[in-house]
C-alpha cells in the first residue's frame, strides 16, 4: 500500500469545545497529520513528521478578511506562524515546535469575552422563541402538533446552548483563577455529551486530557471532573459492565494497580499511573469483540423497548386521534432509529475486529 | 468436544503460570516475565479468562484466608492435561515449521 499523503476528517465541534478541538488537532499532529485546510465541519490534513507541528486556533473580534483581521494574521505570520485558514471568525495557525496564540491567562480571558456575547445572543434568541412557542402551544391546548414538535426541538437546542454557556463560564472562572494565583485551579469540570458508539473517542479524549495534565477524578451524567496532574502521569480506561452489583471485577482490576474512578450508568472508569507500565483493560481481540457484543445487546434492549412504546402510541394516536400520543410515538421512533444507528456503528467496529480475528488471535 | 481446538495464547500462559498458586496480578507479572515482556494480559481479558477456566474446571479458586480480597487460583488435573495436549500441538507446529521453513 502506498503511503497516504492527505487525509480529510469530518468532525463537528461546538463553539464551546474549541479547547477540545485544539487538543484533537494537536493529537493528530503528534500522530503525523498536520492541519493544512479547514472547511465547514471538515478538516484536511497532510503528512508531517510526528510531533513536528503545533496547531492553534482563536476566534477573532473581526472577520479574518477584514483589515483588522488581516493585520492580525500578518502579525502572526511575521512571528513565524503559518496561517492555515479560517472558518467564520475562527483562524487556524500552525508552527513547527512549541507555539501559543494566547500565551497567558489574560489573553485567554479576553478571548472568552469575545466568545461569550455571541453565545448569550443565541441563547436569548432561543429563549424568546421557546417562550413564544410555549404560549402558542398552551393557548391551543397542546393540539398543535407542529408547535409541540418545534417546542421540543427548541428545548433541546436551549439545553445544548445553555450547557455550552455554562461550560465556557467554568473555563472563564479557571482563567480568572490562573490570572490571580499564577496557576490553573486544582480541579475543573467539563460537560460533554457522548454517544454510546463513541466510547473509543471518549477513551482517546480522556487520555488526551491526562496527557495535558488533567486526570479524570469523577464522572457523572454528561459531567467530567478532572484533577491537575503531571502531564502524562496517568492512563485512563473505560468499559461497559453488565453486572454493576458485582464488585469483584472492580476489586480485581484494582488489585492490578489501577484505581477505580467511578461509573456513569453502566460505564466504569479506571486510571493507572503510566510509570507502572501500559494500561489496557482488554489485550486480545476476543475480549474486545465480546465487549462490543455487550454494547450491542444493551442497544437491542433499549431499541426494542422504544419500538414497543412507539407502536403502542401509534395505536393510541390512530384510535383516539390524540396529538400527544402522536408526539410520543414520533419521539420513540426517533429513539428506535438512534439505537439502530448506534448498533450499525458498533457492528462496523465488530466486523473490523472479526476480519483481524480471522488471521490473528 | 472442543478438546481438539487450539488454546489461546492467553489461556496457555495462564495455565502455565498457575502451576503454582497465584492471584490475578501475580499471573499478569509471571506471564509478562515468562514471555520476555511480549505478552501483557490486560485485567479485563484476564478476569474473563479466569472465570471461563474456572467454569470449565481447568483451574480452581483456592479457599482464601479470611479478609483477603485477592483470590488465589491453581491449576487442576484437567487443566494440566489440557496444557499438555496444547504443548504437543505446539511442538508439532514448531517441528513442521522448522522442517519446512528451515533453519536460517
Amino acid at each position: 500500500m502506498t503511503e497516504q499523503k492527505y487525509l480529510t476528517v469530518k468532525k463537528w465541534y461546538w463553539v464551546w469545545q474549541f479547547e477540545e478541538e485544539e487538543q484533537w488537532l494537536n493529537k493528530m499532529a503528534a500522530d503525523g497529520w498536520v492541519l493544512n485546510r479547514v472547511g465547514y465541519a471538515t478538516y484536511h490534513f497532510e503528512r508531517c513528521a510526528p510531533g513536528e507541528y503545533t496547531v492553534r486556533l482563536e476566534m477573532l473580534r473581526d472577520w479574518p478578511n477584514s483589515a483588522a483581521g488581516q493585520d492580525f494574521i500578518h502579525q502572526k505570520q511575521a512571528e513565524g506562524a503559518e496561517y492555515v485558514g479560517s472558518m467564520v471568525r475562527w483562524v487556524y495557525f500552525r508552527k513547527k515546535g512549541e507555539f501559543e496564540l494566547m500565551p497567558d491567562a489574560a489573553a485567554r480571558l479576553q478571548h472568552m469575552d469575545r466568545l461569550m456575547p455571541m453565545l448569550w445572543a443565541v441563547l436569548a434568541l432561543l429563549g424568546v422563541n421557546w417562550l413564544n412557542m410555549l404560549s402558542l402551544v398552551v393557548r391551543f391546548d397542546g393540539a398543535v402538533s407542529v408547535g409541540l414538535g418545534t417546542l421540543l426541538v427548541l428545548t433541546v437546542l436551549l439545553v445544548l446552548f445553555a450547557g455550552g454557556v455554562r461550560q465556557l463560564n467554568e473555563l472563564k472562572t479557571n482563567y480568572r483563577y490562573e490570572l490571580q494565583y499564577g496557576e490553573p485551579p486544582a480541579r475543573r469540570t467539563i460537560r460533554k455529551w457522548i454517544w454510546v458508539w463513541q466510547f473509543e473517542e471518549e477513551d482517546l479524549w480522556l487520555n488526551r486530557m491526562a496527557a495535558d495534565g488533567w486526570v479524570l477524578e469523577q464522572v457523572a451524567f454528561c459531567k467530567y471532573v478532572f484533577r491537575r496532574c503531571a502531564p502524562g502521569e496517568y492512563s485512563v480506561r473505560l468499559q461497559l459492565m453488565e453486572n454493576l452489583a458485582d464488585r469483584s471485577y472492580i476489586d480485581f482490576v484494582e488489585s492490578t494497580g489501577a484505581e477505580y474512578i467511578g461509573r456513569m450508568a453502566k460505564w466504569i472508569y479506571f486510571r493507572k499511573p503510566t510509570a507502572e507500565g501500559p494500561f489496557e483493560l482488554f489485550s486480545d481481540l476476543d475480549s474486545r469483540i465480546r465487549q462490543l457484543d455487550k454494547i450491542t445487546a444493551m442497544l437491542v434492549g433499549a431499541g426494542t423497548l422504544a419500538l414497543v412504546a412507539a407502536v403502542g402510541n401509534v395505536c393510541c394516536w390512530l384510535m383516539l386521534r390524540s396529538a400527544p400520543n402522536g408526539q410520543v410515538a414520533l419521539l420513540c421512533l426517533v429513539g428506535t432509529a438512534l439505537t439502530v444507528y448506534c448498533r450499525k456503528r458498533i457492528l462496523q467496529k465488530r466486523q473490523a475486529l472479526e476480519a483481524e480475528r480471522a488471521l490473528h488471535e | 468436544m472442543a478438546e481438539a481446538l487450539a488454546l489461546t495464547e492467553a489461556v496457555f500462559y495462564i495455565l502455565l503460570a498457575l502451576l503454582k498458586p497465584m492471584h490475578g496480578y501475580g499471573i499478569m507479572q509471571t506471564v509478562e516475565k515468562m514471555s520476555g515482556g511480549r505478552v501483557r494480559l490486560a485485567a479485563g481479558t484476564l478476569y474473563g479468562a479466569l472465570s471461563s477456566l474456572c467454569s470449565k474446571g481447568w483451574i480452581e479458586e483456592l479457599p482464601g484466608e479470611g479478609g483477603s480480597r485477592k483470590k488465589e487460583y491453581c491449576i487442576t488435573p484437567a487443566g494440566l492435561q489440557a496444557a499438555q495436549t496444547e504443548l504437543r500441538r505446539l511442538q508439532e507446529l514448531a517441528a513442521n515449521g522448522a522442517a519446512l521453513l528451515g533453519e536460517e
